[in-house]
């Protein structure tokens, strides 16, 4: 899982009921939109990569955001991948794998003659003290599938030099799928505890790309690592090395200079390219622009259910009635995304499009459910009132991330809210989220499993980041059931159930599916994506 | 003269100390911390959040806090990033040198256009000479620096090619941005110039000097506009705390490290070691720079130095 809201990542290995959960259907797009590895790239050259916000550090066991993830994942390697277009793992240290029956011992076969680039052995032991750095550490705070890991880790034993076996205290059947995450990514433990605490701003793994140096608050400079000969091509589009002497990742916080930077030639590649430069950026004949649906909970707001006015299910609804998502995304997201309707993209093989037709645009039926529960409008303002107090809601938006939340307030000032939008970003607005005094959080994640979706709106939520509001028994029972369901037909159908019971609910409301872009100069070949379409890999990248 | 630059550099360790105490206080304020505005707090046991509290020296009460802090600055150690996990100190001086050369650049792009532009208004009063570079004075003034920077970065660095548009690495990356910051401050040195000169070419030593036979150019350059002087200098002094808040906007807008890039940054993350240090390394430059107006003004005019029973 990782939340789109903020650009941060995490994965939570607790969930589903088998890794084969992994239902989420991008594939076709995906593939439609990676560019293809390129065979007769040239080799060398350097890129220079445009990034938002510049990392804190780049211990994989600790890194929250997006941008932090696209370095690490050049510097370290992990367990698996998903390669591009396929939701299932790969390949990646891990030659092969199996698991016992309940889902708590997983057995992975390592590659031979992998090493660290200071030239430690990536061995079973080696793997080992990874995973026990992870539960041991108690000086830094874990991202959140670190900290979601350390719940249920319960050991790991070295076999032999290249098999080991991790276990767990609870069943984990998308372990497989966790371990394909980039913060799972495999340090050197005796490194680690030999830098200390410049450990995280000093990486050392055994990627095709090694840290050279890092200006603090420009730019973090990688090279190639010669000695990288083991990539899966699956995922890299190479087997090693990398083509690309020096990869650069320089960190230009606004988003108008970002795309100025990319523009004037200064870097390469960015990310995060704002809606309104798309159109010019698509007809630069020097650029090339790459845009991929996400799967996972759709861009919108949660309605917190724990405080009024969004206690009273007919407040909650007008809110849904109240919403243009065709006004959001013409005006905001200039016809670029589609709209969502409940409470997973379309992607997914379990979707069901009742609720595209449960809350049409509709100012009229708002208003008439307000009027029915008591919101009455001052005849001044417009703003309806019950038993003296005004009908406002906070919309907590994270900067940058959220800008649909200006339409959605006008949205809801014409139907009578009294809409105010408040924004914070990234610690601060997780904090502000956590409170639970917020009556509209923005949110949105991507996902591979529709029941880590479900999990975001169950009152016991581990996932860390996204906070639902729910304290629904039946919503708790649906959540359950999907979890241990194993028959996969079974739990579709509770999966599909969920939906429109949450949506009869009004629990979320959806506005729009995560679309993200990035830009990058035709000179580029041989990107690779991951199955999320979100990492990118540069190793078979080269400058034509 | 000694006893008043003493007693002016001795005044500024109150300031700074009372500074010190007001920031941190301001962040005690501030409700919760780092650990709870994690997005993994619910992910960790209480047992485990106390050691990470423990571990950034947050468990203590407030006052014990505020000594060890106070005692800390004292040795030159404001503490470690709660981002980071590096010193702060380290962390701000090597930000520094980025936000100085920034300020210097533009105080020179403001030197070098104010001044030859008020001159130049101020010998050709109400003249055409005179209109233009006033009608240019108050479009720098008026200008947004962030739309300017942003402007100057499409036309310049995107369209033109003629220059980069982000980044710190070279003179060349360092014009636009000096420009963009400069272009205000130097509308104020012009205005000031024109002003200054204007009242100095009507004074009865400039009128003297003329009667005299001295040529137009000796009494222009070497009369009036060396006594004009005084307070433009004056002036470039203060504009180094218009030009520090200036800088904050203008090192995002070009992507360039510095003092306000990473105090903005630390404010988003709510690092609050960062934050109070970059605060207090901000108010000791101003300070500081004050100080040193302070000091040079009393040099230049006699008439400001104080307990020496002048």
């Amino acid at each position: 899982m990782l939340v789109a809201a903020c650009g941060s990542s995490t994965t939570s290995p607790t969930p589903p009921a088998s890794s084969g959960a992994a239902t989420a259907a991008p594939a076709a797009s995906q593939a439609a939109a990676t560019p293809a590895p390129s065979t007769a790239a040239a080799s060398g050259g350097s890129l220079i990569f445009g990034g938002n916000q510049e990392p804190a550090g780049l211990d994989p066991w600790s890194a929250i955001t997006v941008d932090a993830s696209q370095v690490t994942g050049q510097i370290y390697e992990q367990l698996l991948y998903l390669p591009a277009g396929k939701l299932e793992p790969s390949p990646g240290l891990a030659e092969s794998w199996t698991n016992n029956a309940d889902f708590t011992s997983f057995t992975f076969k390592l590659r031979p003659g992998v090493k660290f680039q200071n030239g430690d052995p990536l061995d079973a032991a080696a793997v080992v003290a990874h995973f026990d750095r992870l539960k041991n550490d108690t000086t830094q705070i874990p991202n959140a599938i670190s900290a979601a890991m350390k719940l249920v880790y319960a050991g790991a034993v070295a076999e032999d030099a290249t098999t080991v076996t991790l276990n767990f205290n609870k069943p984990q059947p998308s372990m497989l799928l966790t371990l394909a995450d980039p913060n799972t990514a495999i340090t050197n433990a005796k490194y680690v505890a030999e830098m200390g605490a410049d450990a995280p701003r000093k990486p050392m793994g055994s990627g095709p790309f090694k840290f050279v140096d890092w200006t603090q608050g420009v730019e973090i400079k990688l090279e190639r690592n010669p000695d990288w000969a083991w990539g899966n091509p699956d995922i890299f589009g190479t087997s090693g090395p990398a083509k690309l002497d020096n990869l650069t990742f320089r960190y230009l916080n606004d988003a108008q200079t970002r795309t100025a930077a990319l523009e004037a030639g200064d870097v390469q590649f960015i990310d995060l390219v704002p809606f309104q430069n798309l159109g010019s950026l698509r007809t630069n004949p020097d650029l090339q622009v790459l845009g991929i649906p996400l799967p996972g909970l759709p861009q919108g707001n949660w309605m917190n259910t724990q405080i009024p006015p969004f206690n009273d299910l007919a407040v909650r609804q007008a809110a849904q009635f109240a919403l243009d998502r065709s006004a959001v995304i013409s005006t905001v997201y200039f016809d670029l995304v589609q709209p969502a309707y409940g409470p997973l993209t379309p992607d997914f093989l379990d979707y069901v499009p009742t609720a595209e037709t449960m809350y049409p645009f509709d100012k009229a039926k708002a208003a008439s459910l307000l009027d029915g529960a008591g919101w009455v409008p001052d005849a001044a303002t417009g703003i309806r009132y019950k038993d003296g107090k005004a009908l406002t809601v906070r919309i907590l938006e994270n900067r940058g991330w959220n800008d649909w939340v200006t339409v959605l307030q006008d949205n809801l000032r014409d139907v009578g809210f009294d809409a105010q939008v408040v924004t914070e970003e990234g610690g601060g607005y997780y904090a502000a989220a956590g409170s639970q005094q917020y009556e509209m959080p923005a949110m949105g994640s991507i996902d591979t499993n529709p029941v880590q979706v479900m999990s975001y709106f169950t009152e016991a939520n581990l996932a860390g980041g996204v906070n639902g509001f729910g304290t629904d028994p039946k919503i708790e029972e649906m959540y359950t059931a999907a979890l241990g369901e194993i028959d996969p037909v079974k739990r579709s159908a509770l999966v599909k159930e969920w939906q429109t019971y949450a949506m009869e609910q009004s629990y979320w409301l959806s506005v729009f599916q995560f679309q993200f872009f990035s830009a990058f100069d035709k000179a580029i070949s041989g990107l690779t994506t991951d199955g999320t379409g979100f990492y990118k890999y540069f190793a078979n990248v080269s400058m034509q | 003269m000694a006893l008043y630059v003493a007693k002016r550099v001795l005044l500024t360790i109150p300031v700074l100390f009372a500074t010190a105490l007001l920031i941190f206080g301001i962040f005690q304020l501030i409700p919760g911390d780092v650990v709870q505005a994690s997005m993994t707090v619910k992910l960790m046991t209480s047992a485990e959040q106390d050691a990470i509290r423990e571990a950034l020296g947050l468990n203590k009460p407030v006052l014990e806090r505020a000594a060890a802090y106070t005692v800390a600055l004292l040795q030159g150690d404001m503490g470690r990033s709660f981002r980071t996990g590096q010193p702060v100190l380290s962390m701000l001086l090597s930000q520094l040198p980025y936000t100085l050369i920034l300020i210097a650049a533009s105080l020179f792009v403001a030197v070098l256009i104010g001044i030859p532009l008020g001159l130049a208004a101020a010998l050709r009063r109400n003249s055409w000479v005179d209109s233009s570079a006033m009608t240019v004075s108050v479009l720098g003034a008026s200008i947004p620096q962030y739309w300017l920077g942003l402007v100057m970065i499409l036309i310049i660095a995107v369209d033109l090619r003629w220059l980069p548009a982000t980044g710190s690495a070279g003179f060349e990356t360092l014009i636009l941005p000096a420009l963009a910051l400069g272009v205000g401050q130097m509308a104020i040195i012009a205005r000031l110039t024109r002003s200054e000169m204007v009242e100095v070419l009507q004074s009865d030593y400039v009128r003297t000097a003329e009667a005299k036979g001295l040529g137009r150019r000796t009494v222009v350059m070497g009369h009036a506009f060396r006594n004009s002087l005084i307070p433009i200098v004056t002036m470039l002094g203060l504009q180094v705390g218009a030009l520090l808040g200036g800088a904050v906007v203008i090192e995002v807008v070009f992507a360039r490290p510095g003092l306000g890039t990473i105090v903005v940054q630390s404010i988003l993350k709510r690092d609050i070691p960062v934050i109070q240090g970059g605060i207090l390394m901000i108010a000791a430059i101003f300070v500081l720079v004050n100080l040193v107006v302070d000091v040079s003004y009393s040099f230049l005019d006699p008439r400001i130095r104080t307990g020496e029973g002048s």
